[in-house]
């Protein structure tokens, strides 16, 4: 191993090492290193380009706050793009690269931005490629810009989800989160405690710290076995809170598998959480802030504590000669325990013009040069550190000129804490901004609380605080000029400078969300972790306003970049959403269906023979219920059951329709509106007993027309003595249509008289049929002699054998949603969803002297009769036959056009519904058209995508317009 | 025609599991009315059953129960129900041929209902005697809780049976 790895120390296990590959290079760590570990053990520096300028970027954090190491994982389906190489943990072939560079890291193509960056500020590509059209460049930028790719394999992993429900949830296993939870356990609560990282302990796993007399990894052990031994407890470590929402809820993703290695894996990956809680802690930590300096992203730069951490956790000493620039107390710490190590500290410089003095007596004693009132200006070298320029601030702690170069690998610097109130922030919780803490600090209003760092509370219980008393004035960047520094990051992942938001001011986006959205500071994953503070206070001192007038932006879910997969659980493939199953599903297997879905049922849209094409399965399908019987599965029609003494009045006053004057055994088509007098759907409803009604209702809208029904009973006519239950799973639906249909049931064991005289058009009957209690409506969507036989559903396969038993001898066929949907606009028949959209009314389909002529008001009535919907212009429902000999149908959703001035082309309307019809001969369409009904016999133009075809109006229905057939 | 998929050992289908449904609006002696018919006593509450497996009787939402048991017990009730219960108008359905009917058994049981459903799963909100109504995935589902194992029935609409089937063996 290198020397960058101490012989001792760290949570790490020396005893099994790991081999993995960077960027196509091996490497070897340790089981317990993250990649980011074990590859600064290894010496490498460089770990990444940045976004917009492809400048080479080191470490800089050791947790989720880290903005510039960010990896692809894995290859091809395995690919996971733009995870934290702080927080990848190592397994035994483990393979990495970097998301930013080509063709590799060290000779990016894209570098050449940085070398004319004073050319490509923020905004820039808002500015320049707006002429003749930005559409034109945005593909190119996007493909130069942008970090991790997406797999386009598809995803071989399994996710899952759970929901939780727990009085209290603790977010954060360090130090305040595991006292939080230890007081709560013992008054018997529910506890969910979750950790982001695999250990528990936060900033004080693998330090020397004492807590409450005992060495803080012994405290965190016995805290962590207490807990775990207490039944109502639950912790998740490799567990980040994702997203705070309404009403306690707080998402979590769980990684499951991910620190094992590939060909181990098994089970899901990860597990999405929804945790319901009663009351929720954030013992979500604190992120230090980085000095704003020239050059301050040169790899080698690194937050004071990041360093600390990868030395107590992983053994890894981050540099040789370092020099630690601060204005906080924690920095000095950092130093101390590196020295402690055998790293070489060079110089500590402090803002602050008196450290305390214990910090300088300590540095005294460890050797290390002490420089007060200095700061860090600008860095050395190319691709990582090789001298840092210091100078001293002024009386106003701005500006500072350079004094001397001091020679080093590696500065660590410490401008502040900020604590982590991205949870709090999505949840909807203030923040003020503490002029003595210099940063923004939750303001607890009673939903939650913030403890601990998260809280701006950095001593741990009995100690001294470590880690404020930052410097005042605070120091937001540090240049030799009045003006920030031009090449001075603040938003290191999306490559925004202080001279970014310099100009972003000059340019007067001073409010916070503009000058975020003009620079793109505290975007994306990062969500400004590193940089939203610093960010807001350059502004401050810009515009001459103060932090708490500025304000801080809303913090976004998710806090880390999450997997699509987990969002979508068992939501993939047959569980993308449920599809239902029809009673005689197998049979349709059988004789060759293609199943497709209809309003969420998979159902035959035709039975495609051997040899045969869709539509000449169509055709024949067609001409057999024309010219003989056809049989068709219906069980999707909605049934709804409304019974009671006042269920008459009810459906009168939802009904388009008058109900109550409709006689037991008859059937009448009716038409139901939304509050807004726009057409919702239709259907028959049919009148069992005096107080007895079956309603029903376009296939995959019954249970909408429940609920709606439920609804105005519950919520508007609770006096009304009427109650309603769907029953559409109860009964499966067999239609058989075609002037052979009487003869076929004639054949059939039956209590029902089927003769014509005896069971008329548009009546009902219950009975017997082949011994199975049935419910037959005699109504027709094909235009047909038909019959609706319900049967219940487990009983219905035994019906269908013996119906299409007796049918064979009449040539009964089966037919599809096709054939049916061909045969209903042949007829003129309306499909409510695709001849309707959300304006018709009813006026629009015919129903306008219903509306008019119904005594009683009904819902929809008043919104129908607005001046909008008594306009003259209105469309209406038309048929449309073409003017050519094309034997092809007319495209749907071709548009009805006029030429205006200048030959520009004007809609007046499009074709709803379309299909060839083999009855004809010839093409059918159906058209909402402007004054169509009074336009019958006008020539038209059609046009769809560019083609123009002529056309007539003609009136919807095309067959049988007596309607002889279906009264047969 | 029921689905081909496979179902977990910790997932029972019962086949022969008969269900009923009863709606009544303006029924003032409800709960006499059904014990009348059925000998159980109706629940206190909504979202909670009486009976056991064999029968129960489940109180679903303001007049609204769902029967569901043997069909030898189940049958003779429907009928005794439908002549008993005084009210302005109700509905007694013999809805068994419109679902189909689940026991998931243990903690892999429960487990399934916590991947699956938004129920709070602890003991004060889901005891034994729990009966209520939740979204399984994107489906509603009946679910009810007899005892410690804990055995849970889940009915569900049939047309529905392979969606949930496919999200039972979803890994949770």
């Amino acid at each position: 191993m290198s020397s960058y790895r101490t012989g001792t120390g760290g949570l790490i296990d020396r005893d099994r090492p790991i081999n993995f590959e960077w960027e196509g290079h091996s490497y070897r760590g340790f089981s317990g290193d993250t990649l980011a570990s074990a590859l600064l053990a290894n010496g490498v520096r460089m770990i990444g380009r940045s976004f917009k300028y492809h400048r080479p970027r080191g470490v800089i954090g050791a947790g989720l706050d880290e903005p510039n190491f960010i990896v692809q994982l894995e290859a091809g389906a395995q690919t996971i793009p733009n995870l934290k190489g702080t927080y990848v943990e190592l397994y035994d072939g483990l393979s990495a690269r970097p998301v930013n560079a080509w063709p590799n890291l060290k000779w990016d193509v894209l570098a050449v931005n940085g070398l004319v960056k004073r050319f490509i500020p923020a905004a820039f590509y808002y500015k320049t490629f707006m002429w003749p059209n930005w559409l034109a460049f945005e593909p190119a930028i996007r493909k130069a810009a942008g970090l991790g790719v997406a797999p386009d394999l598809p995803d071989p992993d399994l996710y899952a989800q759970r929901t939780a429900h727990t009085d209290l949830l603790i977010v954060g296993g360090g130090l305040a989160g595991l006292i939080e939870a230890r007081r709560a356990a013992a008054a018997g609560r529910t506890i969910m405690l979750v950790t982001g990282g695999s250990y528990w302990g936060g900033r004080h796993a693998g330090g020397p710290d004492e807590i409450e007399g005992l060495p803080a990894d012994r405290w965190i052990a016995d805290a962590v076995r207490e807990l775990s031994a207490r039944p109502n407890v639950s912790l998740l470590n490799r567990t980040i809170a994702t997203g705070h929402y309404d009403h306690g809820m707080v998402a979590l993703c769980e990684r499951i598998s991910g620190h094992i290695s590939v060909d181990q894996r098994s089970g899901p990956r990860e597990r999405l959480w929804r945790v319901r809680a009663a009351e929720i802690i954030l013992a979500t930590g604190a992120i230090e802030r980085p000095m704003v300096f020239s050059g301050n992203d040169r790899p080698g730069v690194m937050l004071a504590d990041a360093a600390l951490r990868f030395l107590r956790r992983f053994g890894v000493v981050t540099g040789r000669r370092i020099v630690v620039a601060t204005a906080t107390d924690s920095a000095w710490h950092a130093a101390f325990a590196l020295a402690d190590a055998g790293a070489a500290i060079v110089a500590i410089l402090d803002l602050r013009n008196a450290p305390a003095d214990d910090l300088v007596r300590h540095a005294a004693a460890r050797g290390i040069r002490v420089l007060t009132g200095t700061v860090p200006v600008a860095t050395t070298g190319r691709r990582s550190v090789t001298g840092l320029r210091i100078g001293r601030v002024d009386a106003r702690g701005r500006n500072a000129q350079i004094s001397e170069t001091i020679a080093c690998d590696t500065v660590l610097t410490s401008a502040g804490w900020n604590p982590a109130v991205h949870l709090h922030s999505q949840g909807g919780g203030k923040v003020r901004f503490d002029a003595q803490a210099q940063t923004f600090l939750p303001v607890t209003d009673g939903r939650w609380r913030s403890v601990g760092a998260a809280a701006g509370q950095f001593a741990m219980p009995g100690a001294d605080p470590v880690a404020p008393a930052p410097a005042a004035p605070a120091t937001w960047s540090i240049s030799t000029s009045k003006e920030p520094p031009a090449d001075g990051w603040v938003d290191f992942q999306n490559d925004v400078t202080a001279g970014d938001i310099a100009l972003a001011a000059r340019e007067n986006f001073r409010s916070v969300e503009h000058l975020k959205r003009y620079t793109t500071l505290g975007m994306a994953s990062d969500q400004g972790k590193t940089s939203n503070v610093s960010g807001i206070g350059i502004l401050s001192g810009l515009i001459d306003k103060q932090p708490e007038e500025i304000g801080t932006t809303k913090f976004r879910p998710p806090y880390d970049p999450t997997t699509i997969g987990v969002f979508a659980g068992a939501r993939v493939g047959e569980g993308l959403r449920p599809r239902k199953r029809l009673a005689m599903h197998g049979w349709h297997l059988t004789q060759g269906a293609a199943l497709e879905e209809y309003g969420g049922w998979m159902r035959p849209s035709a039975y495609v023979r051997t040899g045969e094409t869709e539509a000449d399965a169509i055709a024949r399908e067609v001409n057999a219920v024309r010219r003989e019987a056809g049989i068709f599965d219906a069980s999707p029609l909605g049934k709804i059951e409304v019974k009671g003494r006042d269920a008459a009045l009810f459906l009168d006053r939802m009904f388009v329709n008058t109900i109550s004057s409709l006689k037991t055994g008859r059937c009448r088509y009716t038409l139901m509106l939304t509050e807004n007098g726009t057409v919702f759907d239709d259907g028959i409803v049919s009148r069992l007993a005096d107080d007895h009604f079956l309603v029903g209702t376009t296939s995959g809208h019954a249970a909408a027309v429940a609920e709606l029904f439920e609804e105005w009973l519950q919520c508007e006519w609770p006096d009304l003595h009427v109650v309603v239950e769907d029953v559409t799973p109860n009964w499966g639906v067999l239609n058989l249509a075609g002037p052979l249909a009487r003869d076929i049931l004639a054949s059939l064991e039956t209590d029902i008289d089927f003769s014509g005289s005896a069971f008329a058009h548009m009546t009902f009957r219950a009975g017997s049929l082949c011994g199975i209690p049935v419910r037959v409506s005699r109504v027709s969507f094909s235009g047909e002699l038909s019959y609706e036989i319900a049967a219940p559903w487990r009983q219905l396969e035994a019906l269908w054998v013996a119906v299409t038993g007796a049918g064979t001898q009449h040539g009964l066929t089966p037919f599809g949603v096709e054939a049916l949907m061909t045969m209903r606009i042949e007829k003129g028949f309306l499909h409510v969803g695709a001849d309707t959209d959300g304006t018709t009314l009813p006026q629009d389909i015919h129903f306008g002297r219903l509306l008019n002529a119904k005594k009683g008001d009904f819902v929809g009535r008043r919104s129908a009769l607005r001046s909008d919907g008594l306009r003259t212009d209105r469309r209406s429902l038309v048929g449309i036959e073409p003017t050519d000999d094309v034997p092809l149908p007319i495209e749907n959703g071709s548009h009805l056009v006029r030429k205006t001035t200048g030959d520009a082309l004007v809609s007046e309307g499009w074709v709803t519904s379309s299909a060839w019809s083999p009855t004809l001969g010839k093409p059918v369409a159906l058209a909402m058209i402007e004054r169509g009904s009074e336009r019958e016999g006008e020539i038209v133009r059609l046009w769809f995508g560019g083609v123009e075809r002529g056309a007539r109006i003609v009136a919807p229905c095309r067959y049988d317009p007596e309607g002889a057939r279906q009264n047969a | 025609m029921h689905s081909t998929l496979s179902t977990p050992d910790w997932c029972r289908i019962e086949d022969d599991l008969h269900v009923a449904k009863v709606r009544a609006h303006g029924a003032a002696d409800a709960s006499a009315d059904l014990f009348a018919a059925t000998g159980l006593s109706v629940p206190a509450s909504i979202n909670r059953f009486s009976g056991d497996a064999s029968l129960m009787l489940a109180a679903i939402g303001p007049g609204e129960w769902l029967l569901a048991g043997d069909r030898e017990r189940l049958s003779p009730i429907s009928d005794r129900i439908a002549a008993t219960l005084r009210a302005d108008a109700s509905i007694v359905l013999d809805i068994t041929s419109g679902r189909r009917s689940f026991m998931l058994t243990g903690v892999a049981g429960l487990a399934c209902l916590a991947a699956m459903t938004p129920l709070d799963l602890g003991e004060a909100a889901f005891p034994p005697g729990f009966a209520g109504r939740t979204r399984f995935g994107d489906i509603g589902i009946f679910v009810a809780r007899f005892d410690d194992t804990p055995s849970l029935r889940i009915i569900i609409d049939q047309s529905q049976e392979d969606y949930f089937r496919h999200l039972l063996n979803h890994p949770f």
